[in-house]
């Protein structure tokens, strides 16, 4: 060991680097917030190296982005764990650096000869922001794309913006070119320009500390061992703490792709809300300035703190009021945002549908994501068109499941619909609240076992047994029984292959192949066909047609759809 | 006296050869970073639904479908964003969704009274007249035309958070 220590001590001067380094003298003796700033440093480390184990697994492209995180988060062993200690490491970094600049404004670091080191403090939270703001944008998910849209048009707002936001994204719109320059940004121009930072703040504290050793022989202290201790020891605890974070949360969510084309309730990331919060207050030309102008008038009065605060000595009263009124305003301002959110119920059932989303995409792509991406995977999924289409053309009127809303609904519920029960009770009460009691269709057709209000005591009930050969008939094709009863009992009214409705009402439905694909496919593309509920079918509050307007595969879909879930069956 | 003279020149020629040194390696990534490229813009009229698909006083949302050129791809039939279209008599508005404060998607409330965006609650009238909130103008109105029965929508996108209205491409 020493031989080794002698060997890259003569070649390198390693022995004589290391104790140059460790008996350094340190101005004004062990401090917390010189530890802080030692905690900035192993973060930068942690996330250089965390960030540099992603990059193995990740492809910044608009197509492959999120489908690599998700390969990153749930499939990769150890994955989640590494995403996650990256996630949170990069976000105690911003709330430590912001802790350290407080720290430093309020103790008077600011001043003659330090201002330099102070600056690159600043520079050097500015940088860790943007840090975190373009690492958000990296899994392209709903929550990064509509995030940085948003800030992005609010860039384009001020002076030059226009050609500010072209610069940031690469062309008019956030897309392919904006994505690979915030990777680039966050990968390589800006960790430089941290480390460069505070390597130039090192510079100019260690400056400082020879300056006041050179003066007088004592009141200083070297690195080691006590600042050593305290450094070593806020690092642990801050390790665990990021540790704890990541394991108590199961490391950093991944929302929905991101889809240009959908409604997403944008909200920023929590460190940013308070400046949420100041745009919903400032409108118009002013909105600019009251959200861009904000942080930069912090960031201008924390750049001319050396300047303003001329004092050379003891705490910095200028620096504790900025402080102060800074933290105070963003932490009132991210409350009362916050609150407001979680008692908006517009807001929250937004949010969570979103949620939901998220996590059928997260699901569904655990099977493999198409080299077109995941907004191609979602649309083509079976199960989830199927869905989006009951939704945008059944669920205003019918009930299957969990769509549709049962209170609103006028036409019946379709869960059970064409089953053997289901048939039961519409024989035995058809103008149920569930089956045509809140459609026109109220009133048309009598049960079968209970005398009408106006039986003059010529009313036959069918019986028991005789119900259920219908009800098994028309449910599973089975059973002669129930045909002969059919064809006996129903075709005043119905039609069945063709033939019956006595009077030519033109109203009750053909019953062949009620219940089976082709039957709930005619009805879906034209309900006034013969095939299905016949000419009178179209009037006002009648179910449309959507032969047309949905194409042919989609109709398949849509009744393949709903008569497997209706019957309780498996889809696709 | 000439020796420092010289030693002076030397020293602003060797400066200055450095500098221009490292601005001929900084120039071309700098000219290629902010390169501007020419895009699209202008006219571009999508099929979106047939006109009898639309009901009076219901507004509908319309995805536009329709081909994109995001730098080096060019996707057939993708979704390029949505528009509200509002049907009178046998005229069709188009409204596009995209807030013109900061480009959220503006959704239409309950029993079509009007429009209102999820990130900032700018609220609109049913015929995208600016109501309320932060939104600095109207709904952004685009070009409708009815060919064959099918409406067609000058689909085009504009700056936001401008009281005027700025296309962008």
């Amino acid at each position: 060991m020493s031989r080794l220590g002698d060997y890259l001590e003569d070649r390198i001067g390693l022995r004589r680097r290391m104790r140059a380094m460790l008996d350094h003298p340190i101005a004004g003796g062990p401090s917390w917030a010189r530890s802080v700033g030692f905690t900035l440093l192993f973060l930068l480390v942690v996330l250089v190296v965390t960030g540099l184990a992603l990059m193995t697994t990740y492809a910044p492209t608009v197509e492959a982005a999120w489908a690599s995180v998700h390969f990153t988060t749930y499939l990769m062993p150890h994955g989640w764990l590494l995403r996650g200690l990256h996630h949170f490491a990069g976000e105690a970094m911003l709330v430590f650096a912001c802790a350290h600049l407080a720290m430093l404004a309020m103790g008077g670091a600011h001043r003659r000869p330090r201002e330099l080191g102070f600056l690159a403090a600043v520079f050097a939270t500015g940088a860790i922001a943007a840090e975190c703001i373009t690492g958000g944008v990296l899994p392209w998910d709903q929550q990064g794309y509509w995030a940085r849209r948003v800030e992005i048009g609010i860039m384009q707002m001020g002076p030059g913006g226009s050609d500010l936001a072209r610069l940031v994204q690469g062309g008019p719109e956030l897309g392919q070119l904006g994505l690979t320059r915030m990777f680039a940004m966050h990968v390589v121009v800006l960790p430089l320009v941290i480390a460069a930072l505070f390597r130039l703040r090192r510079r100019s504290e260690w400056t400082f500390a020879e300056k006041i050793a050179a003066r007088h022989n004592t009141g200083f202290e070297s690195y080691v061992p006590r600042q050593l201790a305290r450094d070593l020891a806020l690092a642990a605890s801050t390790a665990l703490l990021v540790g704890y974070m990541t394991n108590k949360l199961h490391g950093a969510s991944l929302d929905a792709p991101a889809d240009p084309a959908s409604d997403y309730p944008a909200r920023p990331e929590w460190y940013l809300m308070w400046l949420y919060e100041v745009r919903r207050h400032v409108h118009g030309p002013m909105e600019f300035w009251g959200t861009l102008g904000v942080p930069l008038a912090i960031g201008v009065v924390f750049v001319a703190l050396p300047w303003i605060d001329k004092k050379m000595h003891g705490a910095s009263i200028v620096g504790i009021l900025a402080v102060v009124i800074a933290a105070g305003a963003m932490g009132a301002l991210t409350y009362v945002s916050m609150e407001r959110d979680a008692h908006d119920a517009k807001f929250q059932k937004a949010h969570a549908e979103a949620r939901k989303r998220a996590a059928v995409a997260v699901a569904l792509a655990k099977k493999g994501v198409p080299p077109a991406g995941p907004l191609v995977m979602l649309r083509d999924d079976p199960e989830l068109h199927a869905r989006a289409l009951f939704t945008d053309k059944c669920a205003s009127c019918h009930v299957l499941g969990d769509l549709g809303n049962k209170k609103k609904a006028d036409a019946p519920v379709l869960d059970g619909w064409s089953t053997e029960p289901w048939i039961m009770s519409m024989l035995h009460d058809p103008d149920g609240d569930d089956r045509f009691g809140r459609t026109p269709y109220k009133g048309g057709m009598p049960s079968m076992d209970v005398a009408p209000k106006d039986d003059k005591g010529d009313f036959k009930p069918m019986s028991k047994e005789d119900m259920t050969s219908v009800a098994k008939f028309l449910a599973t094709g089975e059973g002669e029984g129930g045909e002969k009863i059919i064809k006996d009992r129903c075709t005043t009214c119905h039609l069945y292959k063709g033939e019956g409705d006595d009077n030519g009402e033109e109203t009750a439905p053909e019953l062949a192949g009620y219940g089976t694909l082709p039957w709930v496919r005619a009805q879906i593309a034209d309900p006034s066909t013969p095939a299905t509920y016949r000419k009178n079918a179209l009037g006002k509050h009648h179910m449309p047609k959507l032969d047309g307007e949905l194409s042919p595969a989609d109709i398949d879909l849509l009744a393949r759809f709903t008569l497997a879930k209706a019957r309780g069956q498996a889809f696709p | 006296m000439a020796n420092t003279d010289r030693r002076n020149l030397l020293k602003v020629v060797l400066a200055s050869g450095a500098a221009a040194l490292c601005a001929s390696a900084l120039a071309p990534p700098i000219a290629y970073v902010v390169a501007k490229r020419g895009g699209a813009g202008g006219e571009r009229w999508v099929k979106t639904v047939r006109l009898d698909q639309l009901h009076e006083g219901r507004p509908r949302k319309v995805k536009i479908v329709s081909d994109v050129r995001d730098a080096w791809k060019l996707e057939k039939d993708a979704e390029l964003g949505a528009v509200w279209l509002i049907r009178t008599g046998d005229e069709v508005r188009a409204l596009s969704v995209v807030c013109p404060h900061l480009g959220c998607s503006i959704g239409a409330d309950e029993g079509g009274k009007g429009f209102s965006c999820p990130c900032h609650d700018s609220s609109f009238t049913a015929d995208g007249k600016r109501q309320g909130g932060p939104s600095p103008r109207d709904m952004d109105a685009l070009g409708t035309r009815i060919t064959d029965g099918v409406v067609e929508i000058d689909f085009r996108r504009f700056r936001q958070g401008t009281p005027d209205r700025v296309e962008v491409g």
